[in-house]
């Protein structure tokens, strides 16, 4: 309760982090009640009399028109949605726990563990995104898991170091040394005691990695490494591009699920930039 | 008297900027039980890291450290939870010493939680400490978090943490410095009177002989990491025996008009690069330094009874 | 009376509603004497120094008062006609002499810019005022070429009140100078400034939360008690002879280094808020010796000594309650 009320009041005086997380509300919302709200199933192949809908222009049947193949573009934009949220929030969830985990004990512990997180997270900042991703899904099974399991595995560092250099200044609190006196064990410190208090900081990096997520999924589909069978926003770009409609001048077909992906991209951005200036208030006075 | 605690020898050596600090260089002391130890001295002189090094929560570079009979220098992880249970520290600054996300009940749970004590006497534990403190009535204070509390309420609920899983030891690092003048009378008082009706060992550091006299019957006096002066607190400050403490009483603050303005007996400061051995460290600022303080380091000698004094005055060759 | 404060009042904007800091504020301070300004945390003491150089926070404001200086209202004047009061006139030390140090130039550039900038000397007779200045507060002019990391706690204090008297002001305002610092270096910086007083007859203002500084430095004090001064005088009438129980108190709240070991009496409770004042005597919740009357109205302070004001109802009676509050029974029964 008193997270939500803060949230609340947080909002009001960040209008960037408000706008971000409106974003992110409306696109629950359609996410959850997509099934009602999509006009036409989003892969039914549509018809006019005998013939199939190609590229019908905007009108007051098909909001955003139909692509080449005859299917609602405002349907698939809607269902999109979901396998943006599935994508974007499962990867931001591994990217965190990951990160704030390897961040928290590198942190707290020191010594060789801190040795060896930093040693892991340089040889994974080597790593180009794409071509991991791309040689990845052609070695395996391509789909959403390749984009999910790309973005933990090589987005992490960047949460863990500031979750490490938060746990070094949090590890010189005086609280932190009365947790010790009060017969904590190190594993109750880290994760009863410092844990809480970079969870926030957290959140912050994770709302960065969905757009990060979103974004490596409509990469990889548009490259033809998506799951054909499921509707995404990349999915999409990538039926557009293949179909010439960039030169057929159907930007009602490539438009929306572009502004969907910036859309979704650019609330992650806002709410961390809303976000920063409460976590580090010193910073935004400067 | 056997001692409740220990130490002999202890050193602490830390590595700067690549550089080595001697913080600490052989402090020997004893604490026995009831008894009430004083270590004073300015910023820099070890005091504080002489009592991490007390209380385990900075290992000793060399030295051995003994509680109750038993050799605690080399415990670590569960093996040192008995010697926490029964070694508390109060901590100077109230504003940091409690986590700002727990409510007092839960910052009172946790060291009774951790030492094992059956859930069902907590509440009791809670209540009966917050009324030795004087946070009452004990059920108004539970649910708050520290932003709610000021600087000598949260020194009261530090002092209740550290009291709670019932110590033999208390460490009280500069425990009033950072609370206003008017509520630090409050909590010496209440540290005074749980020592007398608990029984229990405390160790005082401060800057401030005043403060020192107040609660310690004995006191140490150190300076850039070693023990100076050691003796009954009221004999130590009538009568100094060694330079730096004549300077120590003389610089304490009092608040009245006819005193001594008299410039201190000592030269430069505690920064100024510190003489290298052999000879007494504090030579360069001492107004009675001879030629023999350059010469041989002194030692920690016996002048009466139960005082004893690192300096070669007075002392006969 | 070199200032003169009058009816100061000072306000600051909270979410909770407006911080009455400073409220209704009277303070004299003579030429060439060191006022000490004492009182807890929160009582407005570090908030009345800021008006005074008129460098508040942004969400502070002077709401109302008086505050003559060599003639002219403060309080009153545009920032640029401050601007040529500020340290020329009128300096200031804060608590922490970094906030008055660039930690990234050394002293010598710093006291170089204030002198040629502000001070409009020479390059060559403004490095010899740095050097004099250095003197004065007793460091080696050869530290000039030093980083303010390299100086030591009481080093840096030096360093900062040489760089307040830069430009010879005729009063100084110093924060809490002492503080932070340990017994040893505290008395040295303590001696620093009274020295500097009694040569350059500076006027000072020393505001602290010990009795003790005010003591040993000061020949005047004013004791400051919930935005208000409740009792001022010379030390010594305030000290030996104090009129306000609050005064009584802060003077039994700490222990003395020789003498009696007489059990230490400690100020139950707190400060009242400063957004909703009570109505009568701010102290009366404190006081062991409040009556009806202190509840319900406010005493106007009063000299009861030539030179020795306070605000309270029972100064008069003050000889008895002086007794009384040397017993640690009488305030815990409060």
């Amino acid at each position: 309760m008193r997270g939500a009320r803060n949230f609340l009041k947080f909002l009001r005086g960040e209008p960037f982090a408000a706008v971000g997380a409106a974003i992110y509300s409306v696109i629950v919302v359609v996410a959850v009640f997509a099934d009602w709200l999509e006009p036409y199933a989003p892969r039914a192949i549509l018809k006019v009399g005998p013939r199939v809908a190609r590229y019908l222009p905007i009108s007051a049947a098909h909001w955003l028109g139909t692509t080449s193949s005859g299917r609602d573009v405002l349907s698939q934009v809607i269902h999109g949605t979901r396998s943006a949220l599935v994508v974007g929030l499962t990867a931001a969830i591994a990217v965190v726990a990951i990160g704030t985990l390897l961040g928290l004990l590198a942190g707290y512990l020191g010594g060789w563990v801190d040795r060896v997180v930093s040693w892991l997270a340089d040889i994974v900042l080597g790593l180009p995104f794409l071509p991991f991703m791309l040689i990845l899904a052609a070695l395996t099974h391509p789909g959403t898991g390749v984009v999910i399991f790309t973005v933990a595995a090589l987005l992490w560092p960047n949460t863990a170091r500031v979750i490490r250099a938060q746990v070094l200044s949090l590890r010189e609190r005086a609280w932190v040394e009365a947790a010790r006196v009060t017969g904590c064990s190190t594993a109750r410190i880290m994760f009863v005691h410092v844990l809480p208090q970079v969870l926030p900081l957290a959140a912050l990096y994770g709302s960065v990695a969905i757009g990060w997520a979103i974004l490596a999924e409509a990469s990889a589909s548009f490259l033809g490494f998506g799951d054909p069978e499921t509707v995404s926003w990349g999915v999409m770009l990538q039926d557009a591009y293949a179909n010439q409609a960039l030169s057929r001048g159907a930007w009602n077909w490539f438009a929306p699920p572009g502004a969907a992906i910036m859309a979704m991209v650019l609330a992650g951005f806002l709410i961390s930039r809303g976000s920063e200036k409460l976590l580090f208030p010193k910073l935004a006075e400067q | 008297m056997s001692a409740l605690l220990e130490a002999v020898g202890l050193r602490k050596t830390f590595r700067a900027r690549g550089r080595l600090v001697h913080a600490v260089e052989g402090v020997s002391l004893a604490v026995a039980a009831g008894e009430a130890l004083g270590i004073v001295g300015e910023s820099g002189c070890g005091k504080t890291t002489t009592a991490r090094m007390l209380l385990r929560l900075e290992e000793p570079t060399e030295g051995g450290i003994r509680f109750d009979g038993a050799d605690i220098t080399k415990l670590h992880g569960n093996a040192l939870r008995p010697f926490r249970a029964r070694a508390q520290l109060v901590f100077q600054n109230p504003f940091d010493a409690l986590n700002p996300r727990f409510t007092i009940r839960r910052s009172l749970t946790e060291p009774l939680r951790n030492f094992g004590v059956a859930a069902s006497e907590h509440r009791e534990r809670i209540d009966a400490v917050l009324r030795r403190v004087r946070l009452t009535p004990p059920e108004s204070w539970l649910d708050r978090r520290p932003h709610e509390l000021s600087g000598g309420q949260l020194q009261r609920v530090v002092l209740a943490r550290a009291l709670v899983p019932e110590p033999r030891l208390i460490v009280a690092d500069e425990p009033v410095s950072m609370l206003d003048v008017s509520v630090r009378a409050g909590i010496l008082n209440l540290l005074r009177e749980a020592r007398d009706a608990l029984g229990l060992a405390a160790i005082y550091i401060s800057h401030d002989l005043a403060l020192i006299r107040y609660v310690c019957e004995r006191t140490l006096v150190m300076y850039l990491g070693q023990v100076v002066e050691e003796g009954p607190t009221a004999a130590l400050i009538a009568e100094p025996a060694h330079p730096y403490t004549a300077v120590l009483v003389a610089a304490v603050p009092v608040a009245r008009v006819d005193q001594n303005r008299a410039a201190l007996p000592v030269r430069g400061s505690l920064s100024d690069a510190p003489p290298t051995a052999p000879g007494c460290t504090f030579r360069d600022r001492c107004p009675h330094a001879m030629p023999r303080c350059t010469a041989d380091t002194p030692a920690l000698r016996s002048i009466s009874g139960d005082r004893r004094v690192a300096c070669h005055l007075g002392d006969l060759p | 009376m070199l200032l003169s404060v009058r009816g100061l009042r000072v306000n600051y904007a909270s979410r909770a509603g407006v911080v009455r800091a400073v409220d209704g504020m009277d303070l004299d301070v003579p030429a060439g004497s060191i006022t000490g300004l004492v009182g807890e945390s929160g009582c407005g003491k570090s908030t009345l120094g800021r008006s005074l150089m008129r460098v508040l926070p942004e969400a502070g404001r002077i709401a109302g008062g008086q505050v003559m200086f060599e003639g002219r209202d403060i309080a009153a004047l545009g920032e640029a006609a401050m601007r040529a009061i500020r340290w020329r006139r009128l300096a200031f030390i804060p608590q922490t002499a970094m906030n008055a140090l660039d930690p990234v130039q050394r002293l010598r550039a710093q006291m170089l810019e204030v002198l040629t900038e502000r001070g409009g000397l020479r390059r060559t007779a403004a490095l010899a005022r740095a050097v004099e200045l250095f003197r004065m507060v007793g460091l080696d002019p050869v530290r000039l070429a030093d980083f303010p990391h390299q100086f030591s706690g009481g080093m840096r204090q030096r360093a900062s009140i040489a760089l307040a008297l830069a430009l010879a002001p005729v009063l100084v305002i110093a924060d809490e100078p002492v503080t932070a610092l340990d017994v040893i270096v505290q008395r040295q910086v303590l001696d620093v400034l009274r020295d500097l007083q009694s040569r350059l007859n500076l006027a000072m203002i020393l505001v602290t939360h010990d009795m003790a500084v005010v003591a040993y430095a000061c020949d005047r004090v004013a004791v400051m008690y919930a935005g208000r001064v409740v009792e001022a005088g010379p030390v010594a009438d305030v000290l030996e002879r104090p009129l306000h129980p609050y005064t009584m108190g802060l003077t039994h709240a700490f222990p003395d280094v020789h003498g009696d070991m007489a059990a230490l009496v400690p100020i139950e409770g707190s400060p009242p808020s400063l957004i909703d004042p009570p109505p009568g005597c701010r102290f009366a919740a404190r006081c062991p010796f409040a009556q009806a009357r202190c509840v319900a109205h406010d005493p106007a302070a009063l000299a009861y000594a030539s030179d020795h004001v306070a605000a309270c109802w029972r100064a008069d009676e003050a000889a008895e309650l002086r007794g009384l509050a040397a017993t640690p029974s009488t305030w815990i029964a409060a």
